[in-house]
């Protein structure tokens, strides 16, 4: 009998995380409750999970891509629609390539241009010896950081020697980089974002990775 | 709700992009937030998001309706996400091993005032294993029942009910850890 208890008590032990967020059927509900009312380890349980399931509701986390990400669906939706072979769903006709290739292309090259300038830049200033890292170095990205629009390649160089920074990657279709701290800069993930964040006309979002 | 997703499907698997705008905003941040908590990387979380969205698009005319849209999107979701973690370098992340978690784990009222602790709860979950995260995730984000997390994560409800079970233990094991560390 001893042994069926246990055997039925570990079976309904399995079952407390659901009984805790509420989606057991009736029966099972109505056996998890028998549990609590004669085990006090089963009440110390739940009001553990409880607990838990309380953080992990509350867990803050940054925002979703929202519109921006909706954004580069469609792009991608089209870059698709325009691969040999494939049509457009919406107009069953085969999308024109140089439509919108033309543009997303000059905005990659831009991209590009503008990452190149940058890490030239960070190495081009520092010495053999300063310990400078360039993008292919081997410090982990710690930082994320999109810049805005208009600024230029001069200011995001300078806002990263100035945040002890440099681009390990990016950007991505959001335009987000991750940066890096340069090795002997000495600074901080938390200066370094300081600094970022400080850089409103230049740095429009910066966050730890 | 549920019969508005199947008909937004239905929309979408017609070309209707208005459609896909509509569901975009009802899903994005569920599944967003979903991904993110397996892949513990924003930049990643963003792309495999993308990945997800791009695939119901091309695949809304496939949902049979055998199971919620939700269901559908999220199990997606998460096969998508392990792709991306197979593609990762091996041993990029630590992680809690289950079984030896397990060992000498302390009684729920033991660890109870650590798991009142936001950012030891966070650093904990974040150490468990994928799967048991999603697990976690699921049943208490998304406060799912467990036959509807069997079919996101593609397992036998058996399995989704352990791997709770271990999940629950490490952490357990992990606050502990961490209160007597005195960081809780």
């Amino acid at each position: 009998m001893m042994a069926d208890n246990g055997k039925k008590d570990e079976a309904l032990d399995l079952l407390l995380p659901w009984y805790v967020n509420g989606t057991l059927d009736d029966g099972e509900r109505r056996q998890v409750e028998a549990y609590l009312e004669r085990s006090s380890h089963a009440r110390d349980e739940v009001e553990l999970l409880g607990a838990l399931r309380q953080q992990v509701k509350d867990e803050t986390i940054e925002a979703s891509p929202g519109a921006l990400g909706l954004q580069r669906l469609k792009r991608d939706m089209k870059q698709a629609a325009a691969q040999p072979g494939n049509f457009d769903r919406m107009a069953g006709k085969t999308v024109t390539v140089a439509s919108f290739w033309r543009p997303l292309a000059v905005a990659a090259c831009l991209a590009v241009v503008i990452q190149a300038g940058v890490m030239i830049g960070v190495g081009g200033f520092g010495t053999p010896d300063s310990g400078v890292t360039t993008a292919t170095g081997g410090s982990p990205a710690v930082l994320q950081v999109t810049f805005a629009p208009d600024a230029t390649e001069q200011q995001i160089r300078d806002t990263l020697q100035s945040a002890g920074a440099s681009i390990a990657d990016g950007p991505n279709a959001l335009g987000v980089y991750r940066l890096r701290l340069v090795d002997a800069g000495g600074t901080t993930v938390d200066e370094a974002l300081a600094t970022l964040r400080a850089s409103g006309d230049v740095v429009t979002f910066a966050e730890r990775n | 709700m549920t019969q508005d997703d199947r008909e937004l499907l239905s929309r979408m698997a017609k070309g209707d992009q208005s459609a896909l705008d509509a569901f975009y905003r009802a899903y994005e941040g569920r599944v967003y937030r979903f991904i993110r908590s397996k892949l513990n990387d924003s930049f990643d979380a963003a792309d495999v998001l993308n990945e997800v969205m791009f695939e119901v698009w091309r695949n809304a005319g496939r949902f049979e309706g055998r199971s919620s849209v939700s269901t559908w999107v999220l199990g997606i979701a998460h096969h998508k996400t392990i792709d991306r973690i197979r593609r990762r370098k091996p041993g990029e992340s630590v992680e809690l091993d289950p079984e030896m978690a397990e060992e000498g784990t302390p009684d729920a009222a033991q660890t109870l005032s650590a798991a009142q602790d936001a950012e030891q709860v966070r650093r904990c979950v974040d150490q468990l294993s994928e799967a048991h995260r999603s697990v976690v995730h699921l049943a208490f984000f998304e406060d799912l029942p467990y036959g509807e997390i069997a079919d996101i994560v593609g397992c036998p409800e058996g399995t989704v009910k352990t791997r709770m079970f271990h999940a629950k233990k490490a952490l357990m094991k992990c606050l502990q850890g961490l209160k007597e560390m005195g960081l809780s």
